[in-house]
C-alpha cells in the first residue's frame, strides 16, 4: 500500500494556493481586463485549481499509474469532443440565424 | 467497532479496497465526460454568440458564484480532511468533517437558490420562458439556457452528494471508517471533490469573463 | 499438493452453478456473474428475436411499392420500433453482458467480477430501462427512429421522453457493467497472468468497457437535452429560437459512432477465440490484434463526423473525420489478415462456430470495405440516406456482430449448459443464416446506389424487384435464426452431456469443468501461459494451472 499522509499539512497549504490562485483569476478578470486574455487566463487558472484538487484532495499522488491513465484518456477525449465541435462551428460557412445587432451590443459597452 | 464485509471474490480487504477505488475513480472519469457535452455546447453556443454570452456573464452577479466558489473549495478541504480524520483513526473528527461538507454543500444550495431567484424576477430563464428585456437576442436565450442547464446539472449532483455525505457523517461517528478500511468514506470523498471541480470550471466561464 | 489435474477437472465435489440453488429467487437475487449472463443472455436474445419481427413486419410492408399490410405512419413507427430495439436494447448489451459477463471472470482466472453486486444492479436497470424505452415506443408510437434527430425529435407530435429517459437508463446500466469489466480486468487476474497472455476475448471486453465508460455519459447527456426540449420546449437544439441541430448530431454521435464499436469488437474478440479454437494453433500474431483492438477503440472516437457530412458540418471538419474514418479500416485489416493467416497450417476442425467465423470474415470485409467507400465524402454525399448506407452497416451490424453472437452462442454453449447441440443442425442453421443476410442486404447495395432513399414508404415500381428479392432474403434470414436458436434451446433440456472442453481448446476458460462451479475454480489457479498454447497437452495445460 502506499504511504500514508500523517499530516494535514498538505491540505491546508493546497486550500491557500485555490484560494490564491481564485484570487489571480478574479484580478485578472475584474481589475487588470485584457478583452480577449480574460477567458485564457481564468481557464488557465481554473486547470491549475483543477490539478491541486486531483492531486492533493482526490490523492492523486498516492494513486497508481492505471487512475492517471484514465483520467489523461478521459480529459483528452472532453478536449478532443471540445475541440472538433467548436472548430466545426468556427469554420462553418452556413451558420444559425445570426443574433440580432442591437441591445446586447449597446450592454456590453455600459 | 464494526468489521468490514470481505467479499469472497477477493483475497484481502486491501485487495477489495484498491478495486472500489479504482472503480469510483473510473466512475469519476465517466462523470468528466458527462460535463463534457455540457462545456462542449456552451462552447459551441459562445463561438456563435460571443457578445452576448459576454454579456450574459458580466450581468451575472459575481458575487454569488464568487461566494459559491469559496464555500465549494472549503468544503473540498473538509471532505478531504475527513479522509485525513479516518486515515489517522480520529473519529469525532472525521464526522465532524463529514457534517461540515454537507453543511457547506446546503450553503451553496441556499446561496445557488437566492440567485435563481434573482433570475426568476429579472426573467432571465432558460429557453421559452426567457423574457429578459435587456439582452432580448437568441444569444442571450442561448446563454441563459446553458447557464441553467450546468448550473441545474451541477446543483443536482451536489444534493446527491450532501445525502451521501449526511450518510456518511453518521456512519463515521458510529465509528465504521477505521484507518485499517475506510475505502468508502475515500470514495464519497472523491464524489464530493469532482463536483469541486465542475464548480472551479463553471465559475470562470459563467461569473468572469 | 495431489495431482493438480485432478483438482482443476475431474475430481469436482463442487456442483456446478447450475444447481447449487434451484429456485426462482435464486436466480433474480444471484451475485453469481454466470448466472447473471445467462439472464442478460436469456433477456437480450429476446430482444433481438422482438427486434427481428419488426424487421420482418417492415420488409413485408415492402413488398409491394404502395401499401401491402399497413399505413405509413405504423411504418415509420415500425423502423423506429426496430431501429431502438436492435440497438440499444440488443446490440450494445449483446456480447459484452452476456458472454463478456459469464466469460470474463473465468478467462482471467477470478472467483467473480470485482462487484457482483453492482453487476447484479446493471441486470436490473437494464431490464427497468428495457421497459420504460419499449413501453414508451408501444403506448407513445415513437417516429424519430433510433437517432433521435433534433429539430424533428423536438416537435413531433409522437412521445419522445419517454424512450429517451429509458436510453438514458439503458446507458447507466452500461457504464455500470463498463466500470465493472474494467475493474475487473485491471484488478482481479489470476497469479501470473500478465496483459500479454490475456485471452483476446478480454481484451475486447476491456476495450468495449472503456469505450462505454467514456462515451455513454456523452450520450446521455444529448439524449436528456434532447428530452427536455421535447418535454419543455427549450429549444438547445431549434434553429426557431437560435438553437443549433448539428450539435445534436455532434453529441450524438460521439457517442453513437463509439457504439459501433461497442457492438463490434466483442464480435472480434469471438472470432479470435473462434479461429484460435477450431484451428487448434496460436494467432499468427497476437500482439497485432490485441494492439489493433485498442487502435479501433481509440480511432473510433474521432470519426463520428462521417455521419454528418451532409449536415452543414464545415468543409475543416469533414476532412479531418473523413480521414480518420478509414484508420479504423488499417485496423479491421490487421485483424482479417491475422485471423486467416491462423486458419493456414492448422488442423481445422470445421464446427458450427466456424461455419460463422467464414461468414463473419466475407460479410465483415464487405461491410467494412464499403465503409472506406463511405468515408469518401465525394460518394458519401451521393450514398447519404440511401439503402446502401443501410445496407452498409447491417453487414457489420447484422454480419459482424450477430453471426459472432450466434457463434459464440455456439461455442460457448457447452461451457455455459454442459451439453453439446445438434451439430448437423448448427452448420445448417449457420449456413441458411449466411445465405439469407446476403439475399437480403445485397440487393439493398444496388437499391442505394440507384437512389432509394432510406425510412420511404413507398417506391417507384421499377425497385419492385429487388425489394421482393430483399424481403425473400429476409425472411430466410428469420426462419434461419430462429431454427439456430430453437437448435440450442431444445440441446438445454435434451441435448447430450458435453465434456469439460468438447473442443479441445487451450483457453482459460476450459480448464475448470462444464459447468463451471459456483467459484468458478476450485484452486485459484495460477496463469502464467499463453491460453493459445497447443504446443502443450491439455493436460499439460491443467496441470501448469493447478501447480501452487
Amino acid at each position: 500500500m502506499m504511504a500514508r499522509r500523517a499530516s494535514a499539512a498538505p491540505y491546508l497549504l493546497a486550500y491557500l494556493a485555490l484560494l490564491l490562485l481564485a484570487g489571480v483569476s478574479l484580478a485578472f478578470s475584474r481589475a487588470v481586463h485584457w478583452p480577449h486574455w480574460d477567458l485564457v487566463i481564468d481557464l488557465a487558472v481554473a486547470t491549475m485549481q483543477g490539478g491541486l484538487v486531483m492531486w492533493v484532495f482526490m490523492h492523486l499522488s498516492e494513486t497508481g499509474f492505471q487512475v492517471r491513465l484514465a483520467i489523461g484518456v478521459s480529459l483528452s477525449l472532453l478536449l478532443t469532443l471540445l475541440f472538433l465541435v467548436t472548430a466545426d462551428v468556427a469554420t462553418r460557412q452556413v451558420q444559425p440565424p445570426a443574433p440580432r445587432p442591437g441591445p446586447s451590443e449597446a450592454f456590453y459597452e455600459h | 467497532m464494526h468489521a468490514p464485509e470481505l467479499g469472497e471474490q477477493f483475497s484481502d480487504l486491501e485487495h477489495q479496497a484498491a478495486a472500489l477505488r479504482f472503480g469510483m475513480w473510473v466512475f469519476v472519469v465517466s462523470e468528466i465526460l458527462l460535463f463534457a457535452a455540457l462545456f462542449t455546447l456552451y462552447a459551441a453556443y459562445r463561438t456563435m454568440f460571443p457578445s452576448d454570452f459576454r454579456a450574459g456573464v458580466l450581468h451575472n452577479t459575481f458575487a454569488y458564484g464568487t461566494a459559491n466558489l469559496f464555500v465549494l473549495l472549503t468544503s473540498g478541504l473538509t471532505a478531504a480532511l475527513a479522509v485525513f480524520g479516518a486515515r489517522t483513526d480520529r473519529r469525532v473528527f472525521t464526522g465532524v468533517m463529514l457534517s461540515t461538507t454537507a453543511g457547506l454543500g446546503l450553503a451553496f444550495l441556499a446561496i445557488k437558490l437566492t440567485e435563481y431567484g434573482k433570475h426568476i424576477e429579472e426573467g432571465s430563464l432558460p429557453g421559452p420562458w426567457y423574457h429578459y428585456s435587456e439582452l432580448p437576442t437568441f444569444g442571450g436565450n442561448r446563454f441563459f439556457t446553458m447557464y441553467w442547464g450546468m448550473t441545474g446539472f451541477h446543483a443536482l449532483h451536489l444534493t446527491a452528494g450532501v445525502l451521501v455525505m449526511g450518510w456518511m457523517a453518521v456512519r463515521a461517528f458510529q465509528g465504521r471508517y477505521t484507518a485499517r478500511y475506510h475505502v468508502k468514506l475515500e470514495m464519497g470523498s472523491l464524489y464530493w471533490a469532482l463536483i469541486d471541480l465542475m464548480w472551479i470550471f463553471l465559475w470562470p466561464i459563467l461569473y468572469l469573463s | 499438493m495431489s495431482a493438480p489435474a485432478e483438482i482443476l477437472a475431474e475430481s469436482t465435489p463442487e456442483p456446478d452453478y447450475l444447481s447449487v440453488e434451484s429456485g426462482i429467487w435464486s436466480w433474480l437475487n444471484t451475485r453469481d456473474h454466470k448466472r447473471i449472463g445467462v439472464m442478460f443472455l436469456a433477456t437480450v436474445t429476446a430482444m433481438f428475436l422482438i427486434g427481428g419481427c419488426f424487421a420482418l413486419a417492415m420488409r413485408t410492408e415492402l413488398l409491394t411499392p404502395n401499401r401491402t399490410i399497413m399505413d405509413a405512419m405504423t411504418y415509420d413507427r415500425m423502423f423506429t420500433l426496430h431501429g431502438v430495439t436492435m440497438v440499444w436494447l440488443f446490440l450494445v448489451p449483446s456480447i459484452p453482458a452476456s458472454f463478456g459477463n459469464f466469460l470474463l471472470p473465468l478467462q482471467i482466472g477470478a472467483r467473480d467480477l470485482a462487484f457482483p453486486k453492482l453487476n447484479l444492479m446493471s441486470f436490473y436497470t437494464f431490464v427497468l430501462g428495457a421497459v420504460i424505452t419499449f413501453g414508451g415506443m408501444m403506448v407513445g408510437g415513437t417516429d424519430t427512429g433510433w437517432t433521435f434527430y433534433a429539430p424533428y425529435a423536438d416537435s413531433t407530435p409522437t412521445d419522445v421522453v419517454p424512450v429517451v429517459v429509458g436510453i438514458f437508463i439503458l446507458g447507466m446500466s452500461s457504464i455500470f457493467s463498463g466500470i465493472n469489466f474494467i475493474a475487473t480486468t485491471h484488478l482481479m487476474r489470476a497469479r501470473g497472468l500478465r496483459w500479454g497472455n490475456m485471452p483476446l476475448f478480454v481484451w475486447t471486453i476491456y476495450a468495449t468497457s472503456v469505450i462505454m465508460v467514456l462515451a455513454t455519459p456523452v450520450l446521455g447527456m444529448a439524449l436528456a437535452l434532447v428530452g427536455l426540449d421535447h418535454a419543455l420546449r427549450l429549444g438547445i437544439f431549434d434553429p426557431a429560437v437560435g438553437g443549433d441541430p448539428v450539435l445534436f448530431q455532434h453529441i450524438f454521435w460521439f457517442y453513437s459512432h463509439p457504439a459501433v464499436y461497442i457492438m463490434i469488437l466483442p464480435g472480434m474478440g469471438v472470432i479470435s477465440e473462434v479461429v484460435t479454437t477450431f484451428a487448434h494453433r496460436r494467432l499468427s500474431s497476437y500482439v497485432a490484434v490485441a494492439v489493433s483492438t485498442l487502435g479501433i477503440a481509440f480511432v473510433g472516437f474521432l470519426t463520428w463526423g462521417h455521419h454528418m457530412f451532409v449536415s452543414g458540418m464545415s468543409t475543416f471538419d469533414a476532412g479531418v473525420f473523413g480521414v480518420m474514418s478509414m484508420f479504423v479500416a488499417i485496423f479491421s485489416a490487421i485483424k482479417v489478415f491475422t485471423w486467416t493467416g491462423t486458419l493456414y497450417r492448422g488442423q481445422i476442425l470445421v464446427r458450427t462456430p466456424l461455419i460463422y467465423f467464414f461468414g463473419f470474415l466475407f460479410l465483415f470485409v464487405f461491410g467494412g470495405m464499403t465503409g472506406v467507400a463511405l468515408a469518401t465524402q465525394s460518394l458519401d454525399v451521393h450514398w447519404t440516406d440511401t439503402y446502401f448506407v443501410v445496407a452498409h452497416f447491417h453487414f457489420v451490424m447484422v454480419g459482424g456482430s450477430v453471426t459472432a453472437f450466434l457463434a459464440a452462442a455456439h461455442l460457448w454453449f457447452p461451457k455455459m449448459f454442459g451439453r453439446v447441440y445438434n451439430e448437423r443442425m448448427g452448420m445448417l442453421t449457420a449456413t441458411a443464416v449466411f445465405i439469407g443476410f446476403v439475399l437480403t442486404f445485397f440487393p439493398q447495395f444496388l437499391l442505394g446506389n440507384m437512389g432509394m432513399p432510406r425510412r420511404y414508404y413507398s417506391y417507384p415500381p421499377r425497385f419492385q424487384f429487388l425489394h421482393v428479392l430483399s424481403t425473400g432474403g429476409a425472411w430466410l434470414l428469420g426462419g434461419a435464426v430462429l431454427l439456430a436458436i430453437g437448435n440450442l434451446v431444445v440441446a438445454l433440456r435434451w441435448g447430450a452431456r458435453a465434456s469439460a472442453n468438447p473442443w479441445h481448446s487451450r483457453g482459460f476458460e476450459w480448464l475448470t469443468p462444464s459447468p463451471p462451479p459456483k467459484h468458478n475454480f476450485p484452486v485459484t489457479p495460477q496463469l502464467d501461459f499463453s491460453p493459445y498454447d497447443y504446443s502443450m497437452t491439455e493436460e499439460e495445460a491443467r496441470a501448469r494451472a493447478g501447480a501452487r
